[in-house]
């Protein structure tokens, strides 16, 4: 487990857009998966994102649709028949809390259980990695707390996670877990790889 | 195989569609693709009827030839029958007959009035010729007109059926046009559509774009919606041109005007089914060409 730190406008999520490919380095390189990003087309760029989740503060569920069927959204873009799995995803609704709520729509939903569903879907498909960017900067200390609980028990399972917070408080809550902090300040690294 | 199960999903999705409803916009859309497709069988119809009419006209025009014969009053008898034998025998004609006086003054009757007394006038003597096959030799025919009838003039209708037939090549041509239009009016309205839909579902796109989904994805979640759509316009706006043609009076016997749906005379019924097919491929080009240009500019 990772935690990207430092102050708000540090960069943070600058760096974090850089790993999910919704934005390219204007100097230097970036790689992922041990790819340079510079040479990753529009397609490929899609597949790379297949192979990580990611969490962002405003959730970006899918308000059309129902918590269960938004878990259930990367594996319909991975081309899988989300019935077959219909047990799973009821499983994985459960697992994050989310197991009495399978029908409701996002806009029904707290932020922290919006947050939750989010988590779900990140993970839906078995990514190598998991990358959070402020996952709980919308929700209140309880909600923030269960919500960390969930990525430590992701990092448990042998997932890696990566998450952007200025949050000392939220990085605490995972005392007991093998972490480590890079810190960012106005865009340049301080500290990297530091044990929480 | 494919193909049936893409119809399923259009009609009867087994999952919550990706893209969200398009509302106002996807109403706009089933409008135009109504409109659309109610003017594109209407001309496609219109222009049926009118190249149908065109080629029966220059088919019977084909099928006869007139010889009129100018000459002195007094030697008109002599000459025209001089005319007729000669015709009789010519290979390609079926047969020949002079027209009566009576039969002249009818063809007059727009001009002159029925109660004209046209002998008075110094008229031509007519002969109407029948054709065979391919009908005679012209040159041939005239060479024999010429030695047995001096002033006996036969006339293939060559000159009547040349703009008959350019009008009806110049009928289908519009008629091509004129669907063609409809579908480009309805692709580019589609377009728009399609451009404003993935502008102002940008959270959509870019929720998707996150868990993993490329372009193509995206813009098959927009082009399925927009297709059934234009489709579901495109079946009533045929439905309704059909109607709207059928209605139109048919004056078959004056073999005028022969407008209104001829079912299972000639191409027509299958094309006008085909109007909702094409309504709903244009509406997937202009989404998929609209998605291309938007999500490109969109990163």
């Amino acid at each position: 487990m990772h935690f990207l730190t430092g102050p708000s406008g540090a960069g943070k999520s600058t760096l974090m857009r850089l790993l999910y490919l919704t934005l390219r380095p204007s100097a230097g390189k970036v790689r992922v998966f041990g790819r340079d990003t510079e040479l990753i087309n529009r397609r490929e760029a899609a597949e790379v994102r297949q192979r990580m989740g990611v969490v962002l503060q405003d959730c970006d569920l899918l308000d059309h649709m129902t918590v269960l069927e938004n878990i259930a959204l990367p594996l319909r873009i991975a081309g899988q028949k989300t019935n077959a799995l219909a047990q799973d995803l009821r499983e994985l609704a459960a697992w994050v809390g989310l197991g009495h709520r399978l029908d409701a729509k996002p806009p029904e939903l707290s932020s922290g259980e919006r947050q939750r569903a989010a988590i779900a879907r990140s993970v839906v498909n078995s990514p190598e990695v998991v990358i959070a960017d402020e996952p709980t900067g919308n929700v209140d200390a309880a909600a923030a707390e269960r919500i960390m609980q969930l990525f430590v028990e992701l990092n448990k399972l042998g997932k890696t996670v990566l998450i952007a917070t200025h949050d000392m408080n939220l990085m605490r809550a995972t005392a007991g877990q093998k972490a480590y902090v890079l810190r960012i300040d106005k865009g340049r690294i301080e500290r990297s790889g530091a044990p929480l | 195989m494919n193909m049936f199960r893409a119809i399923r999903e259009v009609f009867a999705p087994e999952e919550t569609p990706i893209a969200p409803k398009s509302g106002v916009i996807g109403g706009l859309i089933t409008l135009v693709a109504l409109a659309m497709s109610f003017l594109a069988v209407v001309a496609f119809e219109s222009g049926v009827a009118a190249d149908r009419v065109a080629g029966k006209w220059a088919g019977e025009l084909a099928q006869s030839a007139t010889v009129r014969v100018s000459t002195d009053p007094e030697e008109m008898d002599t000459i025209a029958k001089a005319a007729m034998s000669a015709l009789q025998i010519a290979p390609g004609v079926a047969s020949a007959r002079l027209l009566s006086e009576s039969e002249l003054q009818d063809l007059l009757a727009p001009w002159l009035g029925q109660q004209a007394d046209v002998s008075a006038l110094p008229l031509p003597a007519l002969i109407d010729v029948t054709i065979e096959g391919t009908g005679p030799d012209v040159e041939d025919v005239q060479r024999q007109l010429d030695l047995v009838a001096p002033g006996a003039v036969y006339d293939d209708h060559g000159e009547w059926r040349a703009p008959l037939i350019e009008a009806a090549r110049g009928l289908r041509r519009l008629t091509m046009l004129g669907v063609a239009l409809s579908l480009a009016v309805l692709a580019a309205m589609v377009g728009v559509a399609a451009v404003a839909s993935l502008w102002s579902g940008e959270g959509v796109v870019r929720t998707l774009r996150l868990i993993g989904a490329d372009d193509k994805f995206i813009s098959s979640a927009f082009e399925r919606q927009f297709a059934l759509r234009a489709a579901i316009g495109g079946v009533f706006g045929a439905a309704l041109g059909l109607f709207a043609m059928s209605r139109m009076p048919q004056i078959t016997s004056s073999n005028i005007l022969t407008a209104g749906v001829d079912f299972g005379q000639g191409p027509t019924w299958w094309l006008v089914l085909a109007t909702p097919i094409a309504c709903a491929i244009a509406a997937l080009l202009a989404t998929k060409a609209a998605s291309y240009f938007v999500l490109r500019s969109a990163d």
